[in-house]
């Protein structure tokens, strides 16, 4: 039975999806890269979360944790700036910053998965419509924490994955691929808590 | 050393080495996918005003936009010579594609120009008069398609998208765009013009080049 739920997909790596402009695409859905399946979703975030901070606390010229709009100097982060200093004194101490980027600020930045995000002053993010499951994953989500992967591994396997997801949908029409979704989506409602490596 | 294993060990040092970001250089704008609708047969007129076509008296249907900034290295040095183009869909969600706008033709904004094109001067601005983009179907945030190059080098493929537009979070290329340093980074906020008669919009885009070899060759696979 595992072996329905144990996916891996030999995949070649192909020239960037910016570049592949694949004939008679009538709907522009798909071409963008997809979102790796939600249960990555606590994993991903974290991800995001510390890749976020190590690029604004790079602005601590000081380097006394706390970001003042003066080091915060890119005009393009400045609306991040002051959503994120709700105490409005033009200085992001570190429980302001992690809040911003959709961290736990009284903790670690990590958060549970499910958990929304509120950002960019929008509402929170759900899921509903455009959660996914890969219909094909590389590397299972336990094996992949078991594997104690590097920060860059982990950002290749993301990449990779996508680059997966956008192939499939390319090979599948349009039915088969909505069929192959739903199977999976089903498998994964079913045992999500088996899917794991062999 | 091989040229394409310089590129790729450049690349490779690109996403490991934090300490690249450091001494603050500006961030680049990311990368997003060129979706399949660059127009497969360019229009005649390539200007910058994409509201009126040569010499047509009619504008385009829509808010219109004043899309402006300047394409600079990472050190903040403008890029000259640089050639900007953009397109998007019309106020009625069509683009200048033959796969979309050949089922919408009654749909399709006859006097909306879809395209243009700027090329830099030594300051590195750009400046284009469009329309305020609009959501396309599966694409709930409105966005402009963005491609930067110089001579016959692509730099950057990428979009911006409406700062704190309801859309952006359901959007699938807005939500894989990478963190939230990375979206703030693909949006401008599209602000009135004080006093316009015309409901018209500015909205100023700075993009940032991470790297000036031709995104091609980078984005080969790096361990082949």
């Amino acid at each position: 039975m595992n072996k329905f739920m144990c996916f891996v997909v030999l995949a070649v790596i192909f020239p960037a999806p910016a570049i592949a402009q694949p004939p008679g695409a009538a709907n522009e859905r798909g071409f963008g890269p997809r979102r790796v399946g939600q249960r990555n979703s606590a994993a991903q975030q974290e991800r995001k979360v510390s890749s976020a901070l190590i690029k604004l606390l790079q602005y601590d010229a000081d380097d006394d944790g706390n970001l003042t709009r003066e080091e915060l100097s890119d005009s393009r982060l400045q609306a991040l700036f002051t959503r994120a200093d709700k105490d409005s004194d033009d200085a992001l101490t570190k429980a302001e910053l992690v809040a911003v980027v959709g961290g736990n600020p009284s903790s670690a930045p990590t958060r549970s998965a499910g958990e929304p995000t509120q950002r960019s002053g929008s509402p929170a993010v759900t899921d509903s419509e455009t959660s996914t499951v890969p219909l094909a994953v590389v590397i299972p989500d336990p094996l992949r924490d078991s594997l104690g992967l590097s920060q860059h591994q982990r950002d290749e396997l993301a990449r990779l994955q996508l680059e997966v997801d956008r192939k499939l949908k390319q090979i599948l029409n349009a039915e088969q691929h909505s069929k192959a979704k739903q199977w999976t989506e089903e498998r994964s409602r079913q045992a999500p808590a088996s899917i794991q490596a062999r | 050393m091989s040229r394409r294993q310089a590129l790729a060990t450049g690349s490779l040092a690109f996403w490991i080495t934090p300490g690249l970001y450091a001494e603050q250089l500006l961030l680049p704008t990311p990368r997003l996918t060129e979706g399949p609708f660059y127009p497969d047969k360019l229009p005649l007129d390539q200007d910058n005003d994409l509201i009126l076509i040569k010499d047509s008296t009619t504008p385009a249907v829509g808010q219109i936009a004043h899309f402006t900034g300047r394409i600079l290295s990472r050190s903040g040095q403008p890029i000259r010579n640089a050639t900007i183009e953009i397109w998007q869909c019309d106020a009625n969600a069509v683009y200048l594609h033959s796969a979309d706008s050949n089922g919408k033709k009654d749909q399709q904004d006859k006097h909306f120009q879809g395209y243009g094109k700027f090329e830099t001067a030594s300051d590195g601005g750009y400046r284009f008069r469009t329309i305020k983009p609009v959501p396309y179907p599966g694409r709930p945030a409105p966005h402009i398609h963005i491609k930067v190059s110089r001579g016959d080098r692509e730099l950057l493929t990428t979009q911006c998208m409406i700062r704190g537009h309801e859309g952006n979070a359901r959007d699938g290329v807005f939500r894989s765009a990478g963190d939230i340093v990375d979206h703030e980074l693909i949006q401008a906020d599209f602000t009135k013009v004080p006093d316009s008669k015309m409901d018209e919009y500015r909205a100023e885009f700075d993009i940032v080049i991470g790297r000036t070899p031709d995104d091609r060759q980078l984005q080969r696979p790096r361990n082949s």
